[in-house]
């Protein structure tokens, strides 16, 4: 099994700051996900905008 | 007083510029055995007659033996503009020996509007260009795109301080080098994850919508090329609604926000950075536009009554109002309808979207939201300094993904100027077509003139072809002028200047 990158070599986990551990995760990620986070947000930031969209018209016909 | 430049910066210059030339050139060059196998000869010799003579010129060019290849401010900027000059060239050529076109000012136009990302076009009878040259229309898109996301990373990455201007004012290095790297790999990332998307998304969505085999691979292309780099050329005449799907329409809405949203924005998204992005000010005002665009197209839709329904009234106006923040000018109603049957208040909407566009650092034209937010952030500060006591010191600053940015009179002034400058071509783009065509209305042209500066490509039934020859100039330049931000252009003119009148 591959050594827990976050211990030295004796198997001692390395203390640092939560952020930095939290960008360790993050950099740690294959490609292929990152790729995926990225697409995936403007999917979801698509997504948000439609509803936006329908809410809008439904009130702007409504309203006019 | 002008310095005259010296023999190495002429040879970098010819050196780097040359490089892109090359990629561009092999790139449609490579499309001629594409043209073959479609049984497309004539359009496979008229590929390589544009070609082969720029390929030869670009490996010629790059042994040019010069003693210094820093790429410094000045030179980065002059080989962006010769760059992208040489290569609408070089795709002139093919277009033209293809007999769509009325003129070489006609075929020059659709090139240049092709590696600006703009999309408007004057060619005769889309419906039968040969299939090659449809795909050297997404090449045109696609290598512009990434041309320009390329020198903007690299840009933002060597001045590590945000690139309002093309000066090197606020600069803390003087060499555009150290970026490249980075900027290529960002580059070619947001390319490539974009691209696989689409084609995926798209070409599914297309075959469900009932698309014939033989044309989807082209299609879907054409398609994903259009809206992902936001250049806008349509494969077939017709909008999108023609494919009657709103699952084609979504997913050319997701490519079109992907393709308008920062190389900056997507790699934090990538790394999960969301409170980055939610606290970065251009993603702010970028999505403020959005909003207050979209809200501007609904009631101005309602209200001139185009549609009796809710759904249409969604769908049309969602569309348009991304295609025209993003500035990729797509639409699923024909474009004439913007002026005929939009009434006044969603076509003014659509207009102030077009000219703001995207984000800065994305591949979207406009003056862009940053500029825009800016703008305001100089109001307020003004504002507080009226209010505060004599003598106080008042801070503005905005957050760029996770770092405090302190708003100066630069970024103001530099804000300040590209705007004003997008204004004025705006005017002086439709004036000259009020000149040309005295049954245009203000509208139309006014549009027109924005949907060209802003590198939209919305056409409104105005640029036809065999427009007089002064038009097509004028507004070749007003693409080339929005893409290159203006100063891009000056910098090159006055490059040229110095050379013939500088002191050596």
């Amino acid at each position: 099994m591959a050594r827990d990158r976050r211990s030295d070599d004796a198997g001692r986990a390395v203390i640092g700051s939560d952020e930095r551990d939290r960008r360790w995760q993050r950099t740690e990620e294959p490609t292929w996900r990152r790729a995926l986070n990225g697409i995936g947000s403007v999917v979801v930031m698509a997504i948000v905008v439609v509803l936006v969209g329908l809410a809008l018209s439904w009130l702007a016909t409504l309203v006019l | 007083m002008l310095l005259a430049p010296s023999v190495d910066d002429v040879k970098a210059i010819i050196r780097a510029s040359a490089t892109g030339v090359l990629v561009f050139s092999l790139g449609i060059a490579l499309l001629a055995p594409v043209a073959l196998v479609l049984g497309e000869a004539n359009a496979a010799t008229a590929l390589l007659v544009g070609a082969a003579p720029a390929v030869a010129m670009g490996v010629l060019g790059r042994r040019i033996p010069t003693s210094s290849l820093r790429l410094t401010w000045t030179r980065a900027i002059v080989t962006a503009t010769t760059t992208w000059i040489a290569c609408a060239c070089v795709a002139a050529v093919p277009l033209y020996l293809s007999g769509h076109f009325v003129g070489v000012d006609a075929a020059f136009f659709d090139a240049v509007s092709g590696v600006t990302n703009t999309g408007h076009s004057l060619v005769a009878d889309l419906d039968h260009l040969p299939r090659s040259l449809v795909l050297l229309r997404s090449w045109m898109e696609v290598a512009g795109g990434a041309a320009f996301l390329f020198v903007g990373q690299s840009l933002l990455e060597a001045r590590r301080a945000l690139a309002t201007s093309l000066t090197p004012g606020d600069t803390m290095g003087e060499h555009v080098m150290p970026g490249t790297g980075k900027g290529l790999r960002r580059t070619w990332r947001t390319i490539a994850a974009l691209g696989i998307t689409g084609v995926v998304g798209v070409g599914v969505a297309l075959s469900v919508a009932g698309v014939p085999l033989a044309s989807l691979p082209i299609t879907t292309i054409s398609l994903v090329a259009a809206a992902a780099t936001t250049g806008g050329f349509i494969p077939n005449t017709g909008a999108v609604g023609a494919y009657h799907s709103v699952v084609v329409e979504f997913m050319l809405v997701v490519l079109m926000l992907g393709g308008a949203t920062s190389v900056g924005v997507l790699a934090a998204a990538a790394r999960r950075q969301h409170d980055r992005i939610r606290n970065d000010f251009s993603f702010q005002v970028y999505v403020g536009m959005l909003a207050a665009v979209l809200a501007g197209t609904m009631v101005g839709l309602a209200r001139a009554g185009t549609f009796e329904a809710v759904v249409p009234v969604a769908r049309h106006g969602i569309f348009s109002a991304v295609a025209a923040v993003t500035t990729t000018g797509l639409s699923t109603v024909a474009p004439e309808l913007f002026i005929s049957d939009f009434g006044v208040l969603a076509p003014a909407a659509l207009v102030t979207g077009m000219a703001v566009g995207g984000m800065l650092g994305s591949m979207s034209g406009g003056f862009s939201t940053l500029r825009m937010g800016l703008l305001a952030k100089g109001v307020i500060s003004d504002v507080r300094k009226v209010l505060q006591p004599e003598g106080a010191v008042s801070r503005v600053g905005w957050m760029r993904l996770g770092r405090r940015e302190v708003l100066t009179d630069a970024h103001v002034r530099s804000a300040a100027t590209t705007v004003m400058l997008f204004l004025i071509g705006i005017l002086a783009g439709a004036t000259v077509l009020l000149w040309a065509d005295g049954r245009i209305a203000l509208r139309g042209a006014l549009l027109t003139a924005t949907s060209a500066i802003g590198n939209v490509g919305l056409d409104v039934g105005v640029l036809e072809p065999g427009q007089a020859w002064y038009v097509t100039t004028t507004f070749t330049i007003l693409m080339l002028l929005g893409r290159l931000q203006w100063l891009g252009i000056f910098a090159a003119i006055g490059f040229v200047v110095a050379i013939v009148q500088g002191r050596r």
